[in-house]
């Protein structure tokens, strides 16, 4: 990753513009070098990140009608 | 458009970088990247759905907006359902990407998810233009959909 592109993030992440998942993206995809257990770790985050958004989805299959 | 240029930033570093990438990063880079997209999806829908996203959830949408651009409460339930099963793809993927090794058996359904994400896709696409955000996400879900069965050589 360009030291650019690093400088670049922390404004990116203060002004809302990239979340954390985004930005551990953008990491994954520019460091051809990863080994397995980076990638586990970023798989692992996204499997977290997954379950709390499928939380989210179960809690809009109950009914809120009164 | 903030978001765009993030977007075009991404796409573009992507591009330059997925050359030499081995095949479970190919694979890793693209599941994440669907995560994002079906995240801000789910965001986007929840958003038009509800007036306060953060406190409320339901099978009834409470925002006005949801009826200016078409999404009744049947379309949200079925964009629930999917997002749902979509996730739980996701959940139940991580641990068998973690265990796979390069040259082995593909270990995920990628054609069922693949037809999930279709489907969502075709569902949104019946919204009114002002929803065509979520449909843009919901379409970059589905090219990191078609990315990861690339990289898995099932397409």
């Amino acid at each position: 990753m360009s030291l650019a592109l690093l400088a670049l993030l922390p404004s990116l992440i203060s002004s809302g513009l990239a979340t954390i998942v985004e930005v551990k993206s953008l990491f994954a995809s520019t460091n051809p070098g990863m080994t397995d257990a980076e990638l586990d770790a970023v798989i692992a985050l996204v499997v977290s990140s997954a379950s709390a958004q499928q939380k989210l989805a179960q809690a809009d299959l109950k009914s809120n009608v009164p | 458009m903030k978001r765009l240029i993030l977007a075009c930033i991404l796409v573009t570093v992507s591009a330059c970088a997925s050359t030499g990438l081995s095949v479970k990063q190919t694979t890793v880079n693209a599941f994440q990247a669907a995560n994002v997209f079906l995240t801000n999806a789910q965001t986007l829908e929840r958003s038009y759905c509800f007036l306060n996203p953060i406190t409320e959830a339901g099978t009834h949408c409470t925002n006005p907006l949801a009826g200016q651009i078409k999404l009744t409460d049947a379309i949200h339930v079925r964009m629930a359902t999917f997002f749902n099963d979509a996730f739980g793809i996701e959940v139940a993927a991580g641990p068998a990407l973690t265990a796979w090794q390069a040259g082995s058996p593909v270990p995920m359904t990628v054609a069922q998810y693949l037809s999930d994400i279709t489907t969502l896709l075709s569902t949104v696409q019946t919204l009114d233009p002002a929803a065509a955000p979520l449909v843009s996400q919901v379409q970059q879900a589905a090219n990191s959909g078609a990315a990861i069965a690339t990289a898995l050589g099932v397409k």
